[in-house]
């Protein structure tokens, strides 16, 4: 405990345990997404999105040094393993809602519906997905649920109910204040989310995961997923180089390159 | 001394999975640890399974597993330089299948956790030692002590050298370098090919293979170390070679290269120590016969072995008990394979194998499809000749295979 205050100087002021919900999704490995023949191999291993994961990470933190508690909440692949990476870092339990495909709205409406009945004092998401890249569910989110969002925030600092944040907005950076509850949507820059221990990943297994279902029928369908290529245009310029620099300027004058 | 679980397997590939699953089958606590981001994603297989002891494991697999083709045609091919001699032999039947580790490990690890097992990946093992009556596994997610180790780490026993048991030194190695190219393979759905090649390694020791796959085929070749250590030679460079001379062409989808243990009944490491078993790759565990490579089995086998082995070490309260492991494996198929192939072991390591005879094979045909001298013996003995040898070397040779 004194190790978190150390490390967490801003969150020391802060005497009544926060309860935080967190929601993170579970996608495909981008990294891992590979174009083999004009198609789009999807069928990869999956994560925790990448900010999200950002998101847990501040989660847990404020949980840590509040005393409070923090509450996953996942929509659409409820892979175990995943949720249990959530767990393992400090998250004390899962609602996983699994779905159809659902857009973000389907999924904003299944989160709030959560968030309303827990009703607890901060929800934190991640910027963006890597998958679907809205960055549209925590202002659906604190709509549905009626209170104010603080989008792209890089810090957070809570002094009893008041939240102050500082939103990185390329290339200011603005200040901005509200009193919870609220919902933030954190950038990668907020801080480094924590590796578990095998300990902590042990223990996971023993934390509770609700599991639901959601369905909802989408207001805007999927239609395909392609990747986007670039085709080179595989002009071979070839003589000598005084000519052939000539030539070269010709060319990219044509396409309008110059 | 209280323990984090009963049993600890570090290695996420076929061997560290079968353990972990026959382990956790049998009620114990399991936890595996892989050093990837999933199953599959760093190790390397020519790519190509045979499944008797899967089946064992996981009795419907042939109907869930995401095996790519059966390997119903069997090819051998010498090149000579522009000549080649090229058999095969073909076999309606689903013995082995031709895999690609991604896919597989993947799912195998999908069924580890179904069965209980808890499975950490981007977990390495960065140290071991021995405390408390157990093993203390170091990582890079902290400590963590268990009574017993399975150790499916691979071809370079990190585990069994950081517990002081063992030592590498690189004859026990060969290389293997491998591609995926996407490329549709001319075979009827249900059929698939194995080719081994011969003659493509520009005089290094070993041999090349090709495997067809669903939508792809796997090419590469294994190789001695020492003898790339000897030629000085690159063996990314070599597999664009082998791959034009095979005349494949298509998009290359995946490049990689692993050591392969090459040790065979004799060299064998130590297969346990009081609370270790090592499996597959870890443990040496490879036939190479000259007709058929296996290390998928073997792994599965040895594993599945080490998991029950691992719950009887529980029930009878004593963790140092793993000979128990090894009389056990002495017993199954996996020991009783491996000596078997020892002969043929040796055979191999004879370099006329990879020097001398396919061009004499080359020769010989050269001779009995011309207009000249047909006598097949007499042809090849003055072909032998040439090289120094005589028709008894020759059968000497190849005695070691029989």
């Amino acid at each position: 405990m004194l190790a978190d205050l150390l490390i967490h100087p801003r969150l020391v002021r802060v005497e009544v345990g926060l309860n935080v919900v967190v929601g993170f999704k579970v996608v495909p490995d981008e990294t891992l997404i590979k174009v083999s023949s004009g198609k789009l191999d999807m069928n990869v291993a999956v994560k925790i999105s990448t900010y999200d994961k950002n998101a847990i990470e501040e989660a847990v933190r404020i949980k840590e040094s509040t005393g409070g508690k923090a509450i996953g909440v996942t929509v659409g692949n409820t892979d175990r393993k995943t949720i249990r990476e959530a767990l393992s870092m400090g998250v004390d339990e899962v609602v996983a809602i699994s779905t159809q495909y659902t857009d973000v709205l389907g999924t904003a409406t299944a989160i709030a519906e959560e968030v309303r009945s827990m009703n607890p004092d901060l929800v934190l998401f991640g910027e963006t997905t890597t998958d679907g890249s809205t960055s549209g569910l925590g202002p659906m989110v604190a709509e549905f649920w009626g209170v104010p969002v603080i989008t792209f925030a890089k810090s957070i600092k809570l002094d009893g109910k008041v939240i102050r944040a500082e939103r990185s907005l390329t290339p200011v950076v603005e200040i901005v204040e509200t009193e919870l509850p609220t919902v933030v949507t954190v950038t990668g820059e907020i801080n480094s989310p924590r590796i578990p221990t095998l300990r902590q990943i042990m223990e996971s297994s023993k934390k509770p995961v609700r599991t639901k279902e959601f369905k909802s029928s989408p207001m805007a369908s999927l239609d395909s997923v392609e990747p986007y290529l670039v085709q080179r245009k595989r002009i071979v310029l070839e003589g000598k180089t005084e000519e052939v620099v000539q030539k070269l300027i010709e060319a990219l004058r044509k396409e309008g390159a110059l | 001394m209280s323990f984090d679980a009963d049993v600890a397997v570090v290695g996420g590939g076929l061997g560290g999975l079968s353990a972990a699953i026959s382990a956790a089958k049998e009620g114990l606590s399991v936890v595996l640890l892989e050093r990837g981001a999933y199953s599959g994603s760093k190790n390397v297989s020519g790519g190509r399974i045979y499944v008797h002891s899967l089946l064992k494991l996981i009795p419907d697999a042939l109907e869930r597993a995401p095996l790519e083709r059966p390997i119903t045609r069997e090819t051998y091919e010498v090149r000579c330089g522009d000549r080649r001699v090229t058999f095969t032999f073909q076999k309606r039947n689903r013995d082995s299948f031709s895999v690609l580790r991604a896919k597989l490990d993947d799912w195998l690890s999908h069924e580890a956790e179904a069965a209980g097992v808890l499975t950490s990946f981007d977990t390495q093992v960065t140290g071991a030692r021995r405390e408390g009556g157990g093993i203390t596994v170091e990582t890079n997610r902290g400590e963590f002590k268990v009574p017993l180790v399975i150790e499916a780490d691979g071809v370079t026993a990190p585990t069994s050298r950081y517990l002081g048991i063992r030592r590498l030194t690189p004859e026990q190695f060969m290389v293997g370098v491998k591609e995926v190219v996407a490329t549709k393979p001319e075979l009827p759905e249900d059929e698939g090919e194995a080719k081994v090649v011969l003659g493509l390694t520009a005089g290094l020791k070993g041999g090349g293979f090709l495997y067809t796959n669903r939508e792809s085929v796997s090419i590469g070749f294994t190789v001695k170390v020492e003898s790339v250590q000897e030629k000085l030679v690159k063996t990314s460079e070599l597999i664009e070679d082998y791959r034009e001379s095979l005349g494949i062409e298509g998009e290359v989808l995946e490049y990689s290269a692993h050591l392969i243990p090459y040790m065979g009944y004799r060299g064998l490491p130590p297969l346990y120590a009081p609370n270790l078993m090592v499996v597959g790759d870890a443990a040496g565990m490879l036939i190479s016969d000259g007709f058929v490579i296996r290390g998928m089995d073997l792994a599965i086998g040895s594993g599945t072995i080490a998991g029950q082995v691992a719950a009887k070490l529980r029930e009878m309260n004593n963790f140092t008990r793993t000979d128990i492991y090894q009389s056990q494996l002495e017993d199954s198929f996996v020991m009783r394979d491996i000596k078997a192939a020892w002969k043929s072991f040796k055979g191999l390591s004879n370099p006329r194998f990879y020097e001398v005879y396919p061009q004499v094979i080359c020769d010989v045909l050269d001779s009995m499809f011309s207009v000249g001298d047909r006598r097949l013996l007499k042809v090849a003995q003055e072909r032998l000749r040439k090289e120094g040898l005589g028709l008894t070397s020759l059968a000497r040779d190849l005695l070691w295979f029989t």
